[in-house]
């Protein structure tokens, strides 16, 4: 390796300087250091300055593009072109891991697994009526979509209240640290407004946010932060969270330089110092120790709150599910392994767990099969990304939905897969008040509502196509699914029939 | 698009089998040939106490494996041919048998009677618990046969045909009962066969249906974890087994049921002034959503005792019914009440989601 040796670049911004006025906001926009503002001339006796890419840092968040009010800005992808098609992603990789600035590091990498393994909801398409059953006009004729979630037990053991939603959708599990506090403001909002939860995440519950306590679910997560009277006091569900489909198995790590006053309060942690997740709950080292859990929660908030169980999609997901209902859960959310991470290694994030499409299915049919699937809710997490998704993971088991990177992408995340840097451009996931305040708070939750209305809106047009005026009678419903473009087995698993049968 | 007649007598008197095949057949159109069927009750006088089983084997084969199997299961009272009449149309038929039986006294099977998560009430339940499995047993071990009821004093008289010529296979031109309900099919989602045809029975509930049930998968998914076998490869069989699964094993009242399987929607719920029933209302649509029948559909349910008129709650399948004297009389179309009861006191739409529940005055004052 010589000593000028510098990583090829994947992604710049171009300028056209035909249109750039030169008035320098891109620079400050950039929070990644990829533009500098260099002398151009003098005006006037004052110095005109013109931005240039630095060909180091940029990450393609496009928000410089976006900022630009001359409309002076492309992105472009490079494409390093290896003459070895086999190596040539991991060719850039393995050179970031060698990189002399770092060497020898672990790859870190944020959101949602994102390589080309097939995507079976792309896979999976609707029925509709035709002559023999009328469709449903949802302008005309009222389409329910209200889901109730928790336990449907009459065995007599005490069970909690359910939990009602106005949509089959929740928000997902991001904690206070890995996003700022507007962001989760929002999202409480947003859930008020629209009828349904928003989840803590495992940062814990801060005080701003106690007045959404009848739309909070709140998480327990391996590294207990925040858990105290109050939190359990201010939420309508408390989650316990085992796993999460980005990083099964792995824990999390906020360094302590993230670890500032607010969010050191909230997370009951000293100012400065790491908050460490260990990988497994020092206290579950088995299922009869979750039942322990689940039970020390219940018997904490009197058995008012439902208490959901998140785990990852893993190959065993079938009886892990049958177990966690049979210890006590009310809900169990399964994370598929597109589901996003403020921060993981690239490796894992890549290539642990399994699709989310198959896991739910799978869990659905092995709750049936032992006769307790009517007792438990069922959530499905992980790679949803528009309505259809969340219809179709409905069709193959899910009572509902947790979506999380569509609520960031609703807020204009860019989805450069850089969260953990702490530098979102987008004011997003960054607790740099500087950074934290690009984001405003009405905004963001009026986006947050009208990506929830629209798709509420496209599921009635789907479940009005089926003739299906109740979004319960979909739950599991295979029937109204067929398979293009899958093998044998994995209709099997999926539970559904060639399209043509 | 299909026709559904029925008739019930509050007082227990007769109506005619004529009178219901006329009432089916005037509504031609509404069928295309491909099945017809009637449901009669109170008509094994002197045999109320066994259950008739009414059985359609394809050869001689499987009617020789159905009568060893119903003969090692069951104490066989009677065995007979079903008594039918040639019809011209009727090109071929299936032999169809008919038994009049009862689990044994001494039946091993019935002590360890396993029909999953069911409550077991006392020996009537456990005896009626026996006779489900049997029947799902019957029809998934029988290859060509299949079990069209098994109710105590009721039978269905089904197969593929116009529903006139199938009565007039079956002499139901000779038959009175208390209780009818009948079905002309034009079958859309699943070939016709003799065992597709409506109505649909399991013990002493039967059937019939005009629509199509797009909550299917949902219904079966849940039946199958309390038990029930969904063989029949058709929508319509899901309905009778919820009736009995609700009534029968979780004994709620035939009101509450109706309520989980056709609810009002939400916000009429909400809207219902009385706090006790708004309350009941919600609770019974939020912990048994699996059941709701979502689609769209005119059903006729009997039980022997009661009769249930159904929509679903866009009401988009027509269902009429009729009032004359102790009589109540549910069609799919008026044309038929002008057979049945053309000096009717009262006509009435019914209206979606809002089921009419006819009973027999002396077995429903019995249970009071």
């Amino acid at each position: 390796m010589s000593r000028n040796w510098k990583r090829p670049v994947k992604y710049m911004p171009v300028f056209d300087y035909n249109r750039c006025s030169r008035c320098g906001l891109c620079a400050t926009a950039c929070t990644w250091g990829e533009i500098r503002l260099v002398p151009e001339r003098i005006e006037n006796g004052k110095p005109v300055t013109m931005p240039v890419a630095n060909r180091s840092s940029c990450g393609a968040c496009h928000y410089c593009e976006r900022q630009c009010p001359e409309e002076a800005i492309t992105i472009v992808d490079t494409p390093f072109v290896s003459s070895h098609r086999y190596w040539r992603g991991d060719q850039k990789n393995l050179w970031r891991q060698v990189d002399p600035n770092s060497p020898g590091h672990v790859l870190l990498i944020s959101t949602g697994a994102d390589s080309e393994l097939i995507s079976y909801f792309d896979h999976l398409l609707f029925d509709a009526c035709q002559v023999t059953n009328p469709s449903i006009d949802p302008l005309r004729e009222p389409i329910e979509l209200r889901t109730y979630l928790g336990r449907r037990d009459f065995t007599g053991v005490t069970i909690p209240p359910l939990l009602e939603m106005q949509i089959p959708i929740l928000f997902s599990a991001m904690s206070f640290g890995s996003i700022n506090l507007n962001v989760q403001v929002a999202e409480a909002r947003a859930a008020e407004i629209v009828g349904t939860y928003w989840n803590t995440g495992e940062g814990g519950l801060h005080k701003a946010l106690d007045q959404y306590s009848t739309h909070t679910i709140v998480q327990v997560a391996s590294g207990r932060f925040g858990v105290s009277p109050r939190f359990f006091k201010n939420c309508s569900a408390v989650e316990i969270k085992i796993g999460q489909g980005a990083k099964p198995g792995i824990g999390g790590h906020l360094p302590g330089e993230k670890v500032t006053g607010e969010i050191s309060k909230t997370r009951m942690i000293p100012q400065g110092s790491d908050a460490l997740s260990p990988a497994p709950h020092h206290d579950i080292y088995s299922i009869e120790d979750l039942r322990q859990l689940i039970y020390a929660i219940k018997e904490t908030t009197g058995y008012e709150k439902p208490v959901s169980v998140k785990v990852s999609a893993v190959h065993n997901i079938a009886p892990i599910v049958s177990g966690i209902a049979r210890a006590g859960a009310d809900i169990i959310a399964i994370d598929g392994f597109r589901g996003g991470t403020g921060a993981a290694p690239r490796r894992i994030r890549q290539s642990m767990g399994i699709p989310i499409e198959l896991a739910i299915s799978a869990a659905d049919r092995r709750l049936r099969e032992e006769r307790i699937r009517h007792q438990v809710s069922l959530i499905a997490a992980g790679g949803i990304r528009n309505s259809a998704d969340v219809l179709k993971a409905i069709c193959l088991g899910a009572d509902a939905v947790y979506i999380g990177t569509a609520v960031l992408v609703a807020l204009g995340c860019g989805l450069c897969q850089r969260c953990y840097a702490s530098k979102c451009s987008y004011g997003i996931t960054t607790n740099r008040p500087d950074l934290a305040k690009r984001l405003d708070i009405d905004l963001a939750t009026q986006a947050v509502v009208g990506l929830v209305s629209a798709w509420s809106d496209e599921i009635k047009e789907l479940m009005g196509g089926m003739g299906i005026n109740a979004i319960g009678s979909l739950v599991g419903n295979r029937e109204r699914l067929r398979g293009v473009h899958l093998t044998h087995e994995e209709l099997q698993v999926l539970g559904v029939k060639q399209a043509g049968q | 698009m299909c026709g559904i007649v029925g008739g019930i007598d509050v007082n227990g008197g007769k109506i005619k089998g004529s009178n219901i095949i006329e009432a089916i057949s005037v509504q031609h159109e509404r069928g295309n040939g491909l099945g017809g069927g009637f449901a009669a009750y109170d008509i094994y006088q002197g045999f109320e106490q066994y259950y008739a089983l009414h059985i359609a084997c394809n050869n001689e084969q499987s009617a020789r494996l159905a009568d060893d199997f119903i003969r090692s299961h069951l104490y066989v009272k009677i065995a007979e041919d079903m008594p039918t009449k040639d019809v011209k149309s009727i090109t071929w038929h299936p032999l169809l048998k008919r038994y009049f039986t009862f689990p044994g006294p001494n039946n091993e099977d019935l002590k360890l009677s396993n029909l999953g998560p069911s409550t077991v009430h006392n020996q009537a339940d456990m005896v009626e618990f026996y006779m489900k499995k049997f029947v799902f047993d019957f029809n998934r071990s029988i290859p060509d046969a299949f079990v069209m009821s098994c109710g105590k004093n009721m039978g269905v008289f089904k197969g593929v045909g116009y529903p006139e010529e199938i009565g007039e296979f079956f002499r139901i031109d000779k038959m009175e009962a208390s209780m009818w309900i009948a079905h002309s099919r034009f079958p859309t989602n699943t070939q016709s066969w003799w065992g597709g045809a409506h109505p649909f029975s399991l013990l002493e509930w039967s059937v019939v249906h005009n629509g199509e049930i797009t909550s299917y998968g949902v219904n079966k998914n849940y039946l199958e974890m309390f038990g029930y076998d969904c063989r029949l490869l058709t929508d319509t069989e899901v309905i009778s087994y919820l009736f009995d699964l609700f009534v029968r094993e979780f004994r709620m009242p035939l009101e509450d049921t109706c309520a989980v399987l056709s609810p009002p929607l939400w916000n009429e719920i909400e809207e219902e002034l009385e706090s006790t029933r708004r309350v009941k209302l919600l609770h019974l649509r939020q912990y048994y959503p699996q059941a709701l029948l979502n689609g769209p559909f005119a059903i006729l349910v009997g039980n022997g005792r009661e009769m249930i008129a159904m929509n679903d709650n866009l009401k988009l399948r027509p269902l009429v019914g009729a009032k004359r004297g102790e009589q109540y009389y549910f069609s799919s179309e008026e044309c038929s009440f002008e057979i049945l009861c053309p000096d009717r006191e009262n006509t009435w739409m019914l209206e979606g989601g809002k089921p009419h529940i006819v009973r027999i005055k002396e077995v429903s004052s019995a249970v009071l």
